[in-house]
């Protein structure tokens, strides 16, 4: 069980992901921006964090990534997108892991467990 | 009273017209006569025949009486016949070469004229050839025509007139004896409907010499751009080859050259007559290839502009049809991205009613339906978004008999609902196919709604599943729908191509992208107001294949 961070502009997913990853015990703190996202990342120290990256005019997901890896990089971040072509962006190769949103948030799970245990 | 001139010269044709007319001195009849045999008129006559004749040197003689003028008058004549005769023999000869000037401009003007006419590789090439063999001026009895090759690095055979064999050559001889053709008739016969030449043809067909091959006589003229007479090929180790091809021994080789550059080469024999070639006749030919290369070259830059045209045409579509496809995807991804959040949401909200909820006897049947239903739009979003930028399938082993149930199970409801009747016959012991799990059901069910959208009243949906003669598994659809016009059905698989009011009509742009990446085929065929089939093919062992 740890504490995590996940920023998403969307609010219902980001009340989905608060109700489904609180169901597995974990302690969610949301972001709806990458501003809020830094905030917190620097006032709750997650110990994960789960990232939105929007094709938005300020490419703020990719921003926010490369700030919070030089902020502290032993802490894991997911990227969860709907766009596949992040992939091939180098910035988000920064990234522990890459998953494209879906309404079956198995993999998400499975991936945060993963990276929690390990730590 | 002298003798007669027929009487002294003992002539024993009785049908003499001279004879017959009781004439005294034949030299002077205006009667055609024939003294030595021949057929001759009064000017030959005297100097041909009556001065060597005894009863002409008599009469002179008996005539000049014995003053020494006379003598000297005697000689004189005598003298004048002789002089007169060797000139006339001359001029008889520059007359004969005169006339056969002429036949050779006049053939050379016709063939100028006639190629004028047309552009046309092989039409040019046939009045060519036409020239060479025609009767009014080379008369050589067969004509071949061999083209450098646009990479420069062979010379082969291209068209080819003349008779098969004596049997045709008389034939052929036969027929224009008894209804002649100009030259302009034969040479302007559209190339197609040209007939016979079919064994020269398939003969030039299959010659084909390097550029390199120097020991060839065909490169070296091509290299010398100078004609060649070939009497005895049996002597001339560079002239075997073609001289086994050609089945002769004697033959003239002409380059054709147009500015500079030589083109190709002609090549003629007397095959049939066997009569020997003069070497006035290569000049000939020389001269006239050399008239008729420019034509050549002209028609086979016309040919390749043609062809470039053509080319360009062709690339021009690819870069339309790529256009439009790169449309689509972008309006694809586009609309793929809108899409995707609200569904996640969906989505997760009925997942995670599922995992609160998992048996719940009200709804759990309905929400594990939804959410079954929504995974699948994810995977068709995922598709779509890869529709531009497409991914190799990720293979599986599966029956195929599964998946086509699979499909038909997520249908059924609609199926009974609208009153479509679904009749299966699917082949039993198929060996497994390798498939994309998620693509490959997607195809099917592509073609399945298709056939739900066409019988909106009903009718009778057949699915067949078996192995052609080739060991090609094929999936057959078919429904008894309204049908695709037949205007329609080549486009079907074009992007934003759609019959139905609904829908993105890429549907089967995709399908067919799906099944090709299998490495197998999709066709459709349809009769209006009577149905629609769908064949996918699937090549047997097509896990090797990808």
């Amino acid at each position: 069980m740890g504490r995590l961070l996940v920023v998403d502009d969307d609010p219902n997913l980001r009340l989905l992901y608060q109700k489904e990853l609180e169901a597995m015990g974990h302690q969610i703190t949301t972001a709806a921006s990458a501003e809020e996202a830094r905030q917190a990342f620097e006032k709750e120290k997650p110990e994960l964090v789960v990232l939105d990256l929007k094709l938005t005019a300020e490419e703020g997901g990719l921003e926010a990534l490369r700030w919070m890896r030089d902020f502290d990089p032993r802490i894991p971040i997911v990227i969860n997108t709907a766009y596949p072509a992040y992939k091939a962006d180098f910035s988000s190769w920064l990234a522990d892991a890459y998953i494209v949103k879906s309404g079956n948030l198995d993999e998400l799970k499975v991936t945060i467990n993963k990276f929690l245990t390990k730590n | 009273m002298t003798k007669k001139c027929w009487e002294e010269v003992l002539c024993s044709r009785e049908d003499c017209p001279v004879k017959q007319n009781q004439e005294d001195y034949c030299w002077l009849s205006q009667a055609r006569v024939c003294i030595d045999g021949q057929n001759r008129d009064i000017r030959e006559r005297l100097h041909q025949c009556c001065r060597d004749c005894p009863h002409f040197q008599k009469t002179l003689e008996r005539s000049t009486g014995r003053r020494l003028t006379d003598q000297v008058m005697a000689e004189t004549i005598l003298k004048l016949l002789e002089e007169m005769g060797g000139i006339h023999a001359e001029l008889a000869a520059s007359n004969r070469q005169l006339g056969q000037k002429m036949r050779e401009l006049d053939i050379l003007n016709e063939v100028t004229k006639a190629l004028q006419t047309t552009l046309d590789l092989e039409q040019v090439l046939h009045i060519v050839l036409t020239g060479v063999t025609a009767a009014q001026a080379l008369s050589l009895n067969r004509a071949f025509l061999l083209l450098v090759e646009d990479d420069k690095k062979t010379l082969r055979g291209k068209m080819a007139v003349g008779p098969g064999g004596a049997e045709e050559a008389f034939a052929i001889w036969n027929e224009l004896q008894k209804s002649p053709r100009s030259f302009l008739e034969m040479a302007l016969t559209p190339y197609h409907q040209v007939q016979g030449n079919i064994l020269v043809n398939q003969l030039v067909k299959n010659i084909s010499v390097s550029l390199n091959d120097r020991s060839s006589v065909l490169i070296q003229v091509l290299e010398s751009k100078k004609p060649l007479l070939v009497n005895d090929a049996s002597s001339l180790p560079g002239a075997l080859e073609l001289a086994g091809w050609l089945k002769v021994n004697s033959f003239i080789i002409a380059p054709l050259v147009a500015e500079q550059e030589t083109l190709g080469i002609i090549l003629a024999d007397n095959a049939v007559t066997k009569m020997p070639i003069h070497s006035d006749d290569v000049t000939l030919l020389e001269i006239f290839a050399g008239q008729v290369s420019a034509f050549i070259r002209n028609a086979g830059l016309y040919q390749s502009l043609k062809d470039k045209v053509k080319e360009l045409q062709q690339s021009q579509e690819k870069l339309l049809k790529a256009e439009r496809m790169a449309a689509v995807g972008e309006m694809a991804a586009v609309l793929a991205h809108e899409i995707r959040t609200p569904m996640v949401s969906i989505g997760g909200f009925i997942n995670s009613m599922i995992r609160e909820r998992p048996e719940d006897p009200k709804f759990g049947q309905q929400l594990k339906i939804i959410s079954f239903e929504i995974d699948r739009l994810e995977g068709v979003l995922t598709d779509t978004l890869e529709l531009s930028r497409f991914k190799e399938p990720e293979l599986v082993s599966e029956n195929i008999n599964d998946v086509v149930k699979r499909c038909l199970g997520v249908l059924k409801t609609e199926f009974d609902r609208q009153n479509i009747n679904v009749e299966m016959s699917l082949e039993e012991g198929l060996a497994p196919v390798w498939i994309d799990r998620r693509q490959f059901p997607q195809v099917l069910l592509n073609i399945l709604k298709n056939a739900l959208h066409a019988m909106p009243l009903g009718g009778q949906l057949s699915v067949r599943t078996f192995l052609d003669p080739r060991q090609d598994l094929v999936i057959s659809i078919s429904d008894t729908g309204q049908g695709i016009p037949r205007q329609s059905l080549a486009h079907v698989f074009e992007p934003k191509f759609t019959t139905k009011r609904a829908g993105l009509g890429i549907g089967l742009a995709v399908s067919k992208k799906i099944v090709e990446s299998h490495r197998g085929s999709i066709m459709v065929s349809s009769d209006e107001g009577r149905g629609t089939s769908f064949v996918i093919r699937l090549p047997s062992g097509n896990q090797t294949a990808v």
